[in-house]
């Protein structure tokens, strides 16, 4: 199935207030958060509490997306374990580094889908690139299977790696941008971009988020409710660009029928790629109006 | 599953329950609860807490639950992990709770 991950809403995996209802806000995917937002003592109880919540409650149309600890910590592999027999759509892996990272969990989570009687490869995985190493080697990772369906940057744990600071402008996280975006491109998976950590600077995230739509990226992670709609009005073809799109086409199918080989419209020359676009545009918006 | 000591899991946040297990002489399962909801779902909530027990291989314990509006999910999470801890689990078996054992029986046994 072709998704659209205009918004990807991160939920603490140990909160069952948090954990009942967060698809009412009509993010694109939820990620249940095994990693970060749990304390170590709480790893079990996280585990338990989302693997129970996929197998009981419906979400609706909304992506299930959980993110386990990484394979190297004392944790990985029995989220793996538990998450994927309760069949979610996707696994997020953190800190991949490696096309190896994603062959082992591709390789474990091909063993518990045949174990537990499910579709191999029904699991997919969004890898989260985190570290220097792992955005040198993001052309790898993306392309490292046909499970993988994503690439997402992490810029926390990568701006510590680098020895940077975050600033509002992310000039700081450009290269690994650029690195993660053409990766995804050459792949053909979704690139995912990180999450804006102020909630209170509307600007700030209006402005983050513009610039990242503009750079070719699928979606944004985010942390609260509030964050979605902001998102999803800016990754949402509006009615004027939808309109351009649908004379655009109706231009290249004039043409082709009439056998010219130039298309032009409004004075302007439409090349194949203006129609391309013209038509992921129009896709898009059918995509957006069908999640309604 | 044996029980070896006092496991607890679980919060008294909105939404959530505390299960709080300790063995106890003898093969029941003695469950006590407090709720904000008992008038309306003390017996549902015994229910789950039990069924859970049930499908571990638990008894010989006494519960003790804190409710605040639990869903049946959470009641069941929370008593899975308040039985692992007690009985000291290092790695769960999660084939044991998708049924994984009983299908592989089954189609041994149409073999």
């Amino acid at each position: 199935m072709n998704r659209i991950r205009r918004t990807m809403l991160f939920v603490p995996g140990n909160n069952p207030s948090m954990i009942n209802d967060p698809h009412i806000y009509k993010p694109d995917s939820i990620i249940f958060d095994l990693e970060d937002s749990v304390s170590l003592k709480e790893k079990d109880a996280a585990r338990f509490l989302v693997y129970n919540a996929l197998k009981s409650i419906d979400y609706g149309q909304t992506e299930r997306v959980v993110r386990i600890n990484a394979l190297n910590t004392p944790y990985g592999r029995e989220d793996l374990e538990a998450i994927v027999r309760a069949a979610p759509d996707a696994i997020r892996l953190p800190k991949a580094e490696s096309a190896d990272d994603l062959c082992t969990a591709d390789q474990i989570i091909s063993e518990i889908e045949s174990k537990a009687g499910l579709a191999e490869g029904s699991v997919k995985l969004i890898a989260a690139i985190e570290t220097a190493l792992g955005v040198i080697n993001a052309y790898k990772i993306a392309s490292a299977g046909q499970r993988v369906t994503a690439v997402a940057l992490g810029a926390e744990d990568f701006i510590t790696d680098m020895k940077s600071e975050r600033t509002n402008s992310g000039f700081e996280l450009h290269v690994a941008r650029i690195q993660i975006l053409m990766a995804a491109r050459a792949a053909k998976i979704d690139a995912l971009d990180t999450v804006f950590s102020d909630v209170a600077d509307e600007d700030g995230f209006k402005q983050e988020v513009m610039y990242i739509k503009k750079l070719g990226f699928d979606g944004k992670s985010v942390i609260h409710p509030r964050q979605i709609e902001m998102v999803h009005s800016i990754f949402t073809p509006t009615v004027e660009e939808v309109s351009y799109a649908k004379r655009v086409i109706e231009a290249a199918v004039e043409a082709e029928t009439s056998g010219s080989g130039v298309i032009a419209l409004d004075g302007k020359m439409i090349d194949k790629p203006i129609v391309e676009r013209a038509y992921r545009v129009i896709g898009l918006a059918k995509e957006v109006r069908a999640l309604a | 599953m044996q029980i070896k000591c006092v496991g607890e899991s679980g919060t008294t946040a909105s939404g959530d329950i505390l299960i709080k297990i300790e063995p106890c002489e003898g093969e029941d399962i003695d469950v006590e609860i407090y709720s904000t909801v008992g008038k309306q779902f003390s017996r549902q909530i015994k229910t789950a807490i039990i069924n859970t027990l049930q499908e571990l291989n638990v008894s010989g314990i006494r519960v003790l639950a804190k409710d605040n509006g639990a869903l049946d999910y959470a009641i069941k999470a929370r008593t899975q992990t308040a039985v692992c801890r007690a009985g000291k689990v290092l790695s769960f078996d999660w084939g044991v709770l998708s049924d994984e054992q009983n299908k592989e029986n089954d189609a041994v046994c149409s073999r």
